[in-house]
Order: C-alpha cells, then structure tokens, then sequence
C-alpha cells in the first residue's frame, strides 16, 4: 500500500507535504531543545518524506508531461519560469490548498509554541504527526476536486 | 457491422451503447448515468458487457459501479487514472488494443483536458470516441494538462483517416461555433458549418457526431497550426502557443 501509494500518480499533497518541511527544518534545527529523541525520531522522518513525497509526484509530472509531448525528460532550470516550463512547473502548485493552510499553520505553530516546555513541546510533536497524517492520507485517498465548471459549456 | 447508439443524458452529455451484433457484445462508453444507459441497452434488447471510460470525471464515469452491479461487465479505463476511475478491471494505456468481439479498438493518449484522458480509434469502422478532448468545432477544458500535451493530443487526432466519425461526449456545438467565427471569422467552411450547426440546434438535433475532415477545415484549435490563422492570434510560427491563446479566450469567452 505505501510502496504503491508512493508511486501514486494523482498525488496532490506532496508538493507541499515537502515545501513545508523542508520550511520548516530551519525552525526545528534553530532550537535546541527540537534536536532531543522526539525530534529525531519524528520531526526528521517527517521532512524526508514529506520530500521524498514531493520528489515522486514532481517526476512524474515531468515525466508524465515529457512522454506525451516529446519534450525533455528532466527541465532546463533556466527555462523553469518562462512559457511552457512555467505552465508545466506550475502544475505542481494547483492542488491542495486546504493541506497547504494546515501545513502553512505548522510553520506558525513551530514559530509560536517551540520552546524547552515539556508539555508544549509534546504538543507540537503531536501536531506534527497529525499534519504528516493528514498529508498522508491526502496524497495516497483523495481525489482531486471536481474542476472548477463555469459557463454554458463547462467542459469546453 | 458494428451499432452505435447514441441518446442524450445529464444536462448536455451524450451516451453511446457500442454493439456488435455478431458476437452480441456491447459496450458504453462512458457512464454518466447508468439509468439511462440501462433503460437504453434495455430497449435495444442488448446485453451490456463492456464499459470503456475515456477519463475519470463523474459524468464519464460516475455510472460505472451501478452498471457493472446491475449486468456483471468488464470495466476499461485508462491506466493513467487508476486511482480516480470506480470498479475498473482492466486499465490500458495508448498503444494498446481492447475488442468488443471482432472489432479491435486503439487506445490513443489523448491528455489534456485530464491527464490520462484516452480516446478508442475503431479503424475498421472508421469512428472514434473521444470523449472531451475534442468537440465539434472546439476542444476539451484544459483543467489537467499543458498546452504543448493538449496541442500534441490535437495532432495525433488530425493523422487519424479524415473520414473517421468523431464521437465527442457533450453537444456543445452550438457555442463552440460562435467562439470558432470570432477565433477564424474569414473561414468560409467554418461559417457555412456553424450555420447548419445552427439550423440543426433550432430542430433539436445533435450536431454529433461529426467527422474529421470537417473538423480539420473548421475548427480553430485543429488549426493552431495554420499560419494565418497563428498570425491572427499573434503566434506567427508557433502552434503550441496558437494554440493556448485561443484556449485561454475560450475559457472566458
């Protein structure tokens, strides 16, 4: 199931799953009260998988892309924000936006709430297993929405 | 010979019942409503035993469970969209063959509009479902893919025969052809078409199916690589661009 859900292509998290973390790893390694058993044997499992997440949804969709327009396999980084490589880049933006808010809000947490207070520190490794989770379980079971439809002729 | 039996259904869909009487078998294509496709088999007296889905959105495939409860048929949908498609069996992907008895239909990748969208190429009986990557005088809604896999996806169906019966899933003819005058207005195939386009919508009638080569003279987004109409839109020499101007007027338009 995780083997399979890691190749899943409809993934739609796991871009952020990874952005987030890797954001968020400068806050974790920034105090030292963070670099403690829990933060080993959660905090870093976390970002490298929430990466390697990203990492597997982000090929595939250069390769996905690549195959059927004959285009290169891997980008030219110089072309990643003009014209197409834009356009194809861009699609690892337009998911999840609601998965986006909750890691956006761990950030925050991790900001506000770090500190050397057992009970505190508790909690924020709680909330960092339960945003892992909900990342998870939103790149390996949901759908993607229904696309937006607007007009008399919403699929054209 | 093969059958094709086309109704309407949802607010604009069509539904196609596929049959070949020799060996009895018929397939749908797509699912938008399983009571209809049901009630259809149903007063054809044929026995549904295939469903072949182009994409994975519900008014394609959200009938899919009901149907396959209610007769036991074998599920086809694209590989591409394993996890997005209900109570497949068998997932394909281009190049491959699926047969509703002696007819062999080609599965032909045909993203875009979603990413895995396929479309099924019958050569033999020269038609092809398309599903909502190409309509009559328009193209799917980009909502998954880029304009250079749209416009790849556009090209390969322009090398299919120019007679094959295009079968696209929406009729939606009527407001493609006023976007398709305003993107092409000095195309005269384009304007004596729209005009029976609208003769026929006044009657009720489908403007589906349609058939290449009159796509191939009308319809801008076949000719994102025609240079005059590339110099209209400002792309002198660029299909794939041609081509996404006309698809970003088209979303608002």
């Amino acid at each position: 199931m995780w083997f399979r859900a890691f190749l899943d292509p409809p993934a739609r998290a796991a871009p952020w799953v990874a952005y987030s973390s890797i954001a968020a790893m400068p806050v974790i390694a920034g105090r030292p009260g963070l670099l403690s058993l829990p933060a080993l044997m959660v905090g870093v499992p976390l970002a490298v998988t929430g990466l390697a997440l990203g990492l597997a949804r982000m090929v595939w969709v250069i390769n996905k892309t690549s195959l059927t327009d004959g285009g290169p396999a891997l980008p030219d980084p110089g072309a990643l924000n003009s014209g197409p490589m834009r356009t194809r880049w861009f699609n690892l933006y337009g998911y999840d936006r609601r998965l986006f808010l909750l890691l956006l809000a761990l950030i925050v947490e991790l900001g506000l709430l770090g500190g050397h207070d057992a009970p505190r520190e508790a909690g924020l490794w709680l909330w960092c297993v339960g945003v892992y989770l909900v990342g998870a379980a939103n790149y390996t079971r949901t759908s993607p929405s229904e696309p937006v439809r607007t007009g008399e002729t919403p699929n054209a | 010979m093969l059958e094709v039996h086309q109704f309407a259904c949802l607010s604009d869909n069509y539904g196609y019942l596929l049959h070949d009487p020799a060996s009895g078998e018929t397939a749908c294509i797509d699912t938008p409503d399983a009571e209809a496709y049901l009630r259809e088999a149903g007063h054809k007296g044929w026995q549904i035993t295939q469903i072949w889905n182009t994409h994975w959105h519900p008014d394609h495939a959200g009938g899919n469970a009901a149907i396959k409860a209610a007769t036991g048929c074998t599920v086809i949908a694209s590989a591409a969209e394993a996890e997005r498609t209900a109570a497949v069996d068998r997932f394909v992907a281009p190049g491959e063959i699926v047969a509703l008895g002696d007819f062999e239909a080609l599965v032909i990748d045909v993203g875009g509009h979603t990413m895995g969208h396929i479309a099924y190429h019958l050569p033999e009986a020269c038609l092809a479902f398309v599903g909502d990557s190409l309509f009559a005088l328009g193209c799917g809604r980009m909502f998954e893919g880029t304009a250079e896999q749209f416009w790849a996806t556009l090209a390969r169906l322009k090398t299919l025969p120019a007679e094959t019966l295009l079968y696209c899933a929406h009729e939606y003819t009527a407001s493609n052809a006023r976007f398709a005058v305003h993107a092409d207005p000095d195309n005269a195939e384009l304007a004596a078409y729209a005009a029976r386009v609208a003769a026929l919508r006044s009657e009720g009638k489908p403007t589906v199916p349609t058939t290449l080569a009159r796509e191939l003279k009308a319809n801008p987004f076949l000719r994102a690589d025609d240079p005059d109409l590339q110099a209209r839109w400002g792309h002198p020499g660029n299909a794939v661009a041609t081509f996404a101007a006309m698809r970003a007027a088209k979303d608002s338009f």
